[in-house]
């Protein structure tokens, strides 16, 4: 689209003015504020990553570390089992013959 | 040196960067905003708000150029004023007077007023069209990145813009 120099020419007569120098002090404002905002959440990221990696390596519950599996049967011998008679109970000192 | 160049060094710390990003688009923003609010309260309001968005991480260089992010920013904001106050395609020849603060500078010649009253007379997305083209030299593609539309929908508005000028100001002296 070409632009229209006739017309430019005519839209030219109305000029717009220039900011004002609040301005630029506003926005440079602004523009510290956010930095300093932004430095400070750094600063505390970093000291919260170092005390959340402390907090954890002090919480590490210890690991054993089992070189191989073995597996367990246990077996009973009941040969010569005899039931008692009567189901009584009899406490006996240790070491002590029945 | 680029604007990505300058976004880079502004992110990493740099002020200087800041300074030369605001030094380039501070006046061509500030008029955007003034022509399309009538308003140089309001267009110092967006100026300051667009470049709070910059700052605080709102610009994806990925997604657009800083330019068409910031121009970008001005008109959502002064379409969000318009929608706030009622007005969004009004037309609003009195917006201005309405939002003039005591620092409005007085036009110094009649014709200027009269465009000025003839460009705000035009309806919202056809105003945006002619003052990011005529007045700010927007390319087309520019344009349709900044208004979220295509190329061909710009050219549009941008004819009936001018159709709408020529018929507004003609007979008058400033069309001559």
């Amino acid at each position: 689209m070409m632009r229209d120099d006739e017309l430019q020419k005519v839209l030219n007569k109305w000029e717009a003015p220039g900011p004002s120098a609040k301005l630029d002090a506003r926005v440079w404002e602004a523009y510290v504020k956010n930095r300093r905002r932004s430095v400070n959440w750094k600063l505390w990221g970093a000291v919260a990553a170092g005390v959340v990696l402390v907090a954890g390596f002090s919480l590490r519950k210890p690991t054993v570390e089992v070189a191989g599996y073995i597996q367990v049967e246990t077996r009973m011998a009941a040969t010569g089992f005899q039931p008692m008679e009567d189901g009584a109970v009899t406490v006996v000192r240790v070491g002590a013959k029945q | 040196m680029t604007d990505e160049t300058l976004i880079e060094q502004m992110k990493a710390g740099d002020d200087g960067a800041f300074r030369s990003i605001y030094g380039r688009y501070r006046d061509p923003l500030f008029r955007f905003g003034y022509r399309l609010t009538g308003s140089e309260e309001t267009a110092e309001d967006m100026v300051h708000d667009a470049f709070l968005g910059l700052f605080r991480g709102g610009f994806d260089a990925r997604r657009a150029a800083l330019k068409t992010y910031l121009y970008g920013a001005m008109r959502n904001q002064a379409r969000k004023r318009f929608r706030d106050s009622g007005r969004e395609e009004a037309g609003d020849t009195d917006y201005s007077d309405e939002r003039a603060g005591p620092l409005e500078v007085l036009l110094p010649a009649e014709t200027g007023e009269q465009v000025r009253r003839a460009v705000s007379g035009l309806p919202l997305a056809q105003r945006e069209a002619l003052i990011l083209f005529e007045y700010e030299e927007l390319s087309l593609e520019e344009i349709a990145q900044i208004v979220e539309a295509e190329v061909g929908a710009v050219k549009a508005r941008l004819y009936r813009a001018r159709d709408g000028l020529r018929k507004s100001l003609v007979g008058r002296e400033v069309a001559k």
